[in-house]
């Protein structure tokens, strides 16, 4: 266990180091809620019913866009073969990985959620709604991301290639998500335990995937 | 069996016995169900004449399918027990139905415009079948976006097991969501719904699209196969011809 935690702490203490990209990630995900509003035009109406869309979807993009460099820096160091080779192990690796990324991204959308909510005019009675729906909902595209880098780790273009791999993947993550959040009786619904259904496979996986994916690098077969 | 087909000549030999059957399979069974569809089939009593394009939009929705399918099957294989034939299998598979799934979205779309008025709509059937031709896309660009080839296959085989969840999706999509789409009726309780006019040539259509695949492939392999010999051939170093 405290491997793991040491690696989360690792993770953490790089990302720190560039705290600046947190802000810029932040800028993104408001910059793009803003687009929205500028591209529909004023109206109220129309953009009170695709607010939460609106959320939902610049989450996503804010989340999946510093995924492409995830393992890039590791690689390139050295620091996976060691972890392959120490008792911490590539699937460990991996959920630590995804950990720290949802400290240093996920976390600070919800935080940022309240304010994008009131520029959206979404109501603040749907808010917990709203929030558990996207706490479920980052950590499921968390994982996913993980799965995505590991899986394109290496490739060129590795940007669009992720985009190309998690997007489609991430469909049905939106779908449940962006229905869980306009539940309007209780934050408990069926799609938000379908949502949790979700996090919960990927929880599975997403280690055994990533662990499968990255070990590839190091063997030059690639078998 | 898998085993003797895992050395890629024996596989070969096999595939090239057994293609000039499948050749007469798909030319026959389609030659009879397209004559059935097109001219001696009863058109549709709501939707006339448009619905013959169902003789070719279901088989090439279950191709593509089927497809996702073989690439999950091809993935499992690569993955567990390392079956050398089951990356080129895969990489022969994936541009078959991801052609697959752009005809059954046509032909849909093109079907869809004087049922429902509109090119497309987005209920859950069209809407999976748009993202299991994304799959297909995203499965190509992995296969084939790392500077060293084979590098590319352990990815694709684990992005193909991954993505096999959303095939279930599909095939249940139209019983979750109230849609426009019609629902199942040919794999559902009670047997098939539809009337052996049209069930006959839809059927024969069903055969020949899987024969027809089934050809494609086993061409796209022996291409796959020659060219990785090729490589090896070319890379063998000089005075050891």
């Amino acid at each position: 266990m405290i491997p793991f935690f040491a690696q989360i702490r690792r993770d953490l203490a790089i990302a720190w180091q560039h705290r600046q990209d947190l802000a810029v990630m932040l800028v993104f995900f408001v910059i793009i809620i803003a687009l929205f509003p500028l591209a529909i035009g004023p109206r109220q109406a129309v953009l009170t019913e695709l607010g939460v869309p609106i959320i939902w979807i610049a989450a996503l993009l804010a989340i999946l866009a510093g995924f492409d460099r995830l393992f890039a820096q590791d690689v390139r160091d050295g620091w996976l073969d060691q972890v392959s080779l120490s008792q911490l192990g590539l699937g460990w690796y991996a959920l630590a990985k995804a950990v720290s990324h949802w400290l240093t991204a996920g976390l600070p959308l919800l935080v940022m959620t309240p304010i994008m909510a009131a520029l959206l005019d979404i109501p603040m009675a749907q808010l917990p709604v709203l929030i558990t729906a996207l706490l479920v909902g980052s950590l499921a595209l968390t994982l996913l991301g993980v799965i995505g880098a590991a899986l394109a780790e290496g490739a060129r273009h590795a940007g669009a290639l992720l985009a190309l791999l998690v997007l489609p993947l991430a469909v049905p993550i939106l779908i449940f998500g962006a229905l869980a959040s306009n539940h309007d009786s209780g934050i408990v619904s069926p799609h938000l335990m379908l949502l949790g259904a979700v996090l919960a496979v990927l929880l599975a996986i997403a280690p055994l995937v990533a662990a499968s994916a990255l070990g590839t690098g190091e063997t030059e077969t690639g078998l | 069996m898998f085993d003797y087909l895992a050395n890629p000549s024996r596989f070969m030999r096999l595939a090239n016995r057994v293609l000039p059957a499948l050749v007469l399979l798909a030319v026959t069974t389609g030659a009879i169900g397209l004559y059935q569809g097109l001219v001696t089939s009863p058109p549709d009593y709501q939707q006339g004449d448009t619905v013959r394009i169902i003789y070719i939009h279901v088989p090439a929705a279950w191709l593509a399918l089927f497809g996702y399918v073989g690439l999950g099957i091809c993935g499992i294989f690569y993955i567990v027990w390392r079956h050398p034939l089951a990356d080129v299998a895969a990489r022969a598979i994936a541009p078959v139905g991801a052609v697959f799934a752009l005809l059954t979205l046509i032909t849909g779309s093109l079907w869809g415009k004087p049922m429902w008025g509109a090119w497309w709509v987005w209920d859950a059937r069209l809407t999976s079948m748009l993202i299991l031709f994304f799959f297909y896309l995203g499965y190509i660009a992995l296969a084939n976006g790392f500077d060293r080839p084979e590098r590319g296959s352990r990815p694709a085989a684990l992005l193909a097991l991954v993505g096999l969840i959303n095939v279930p999706i599909v095939k249940f999509s139209v019983d979750w969501w109230n849609t426009l789409h019609q629902p199942a009726s040919l794999l559902r309780s009670g047997g098939p719904a539809v009337d052996p006019t049209m069930l006959t040539p839809l059927v024969l259509m069903l055969i020949a699209a899987h024969a027809y695949f089934a050809i494609i492939v086993i061409y796209r392999m022996r291409a796959l196969l020659g060219e990785r010999r090729l490589t090896a051939l070319l890379l063998r170093p000089r005075g050891e011809a």
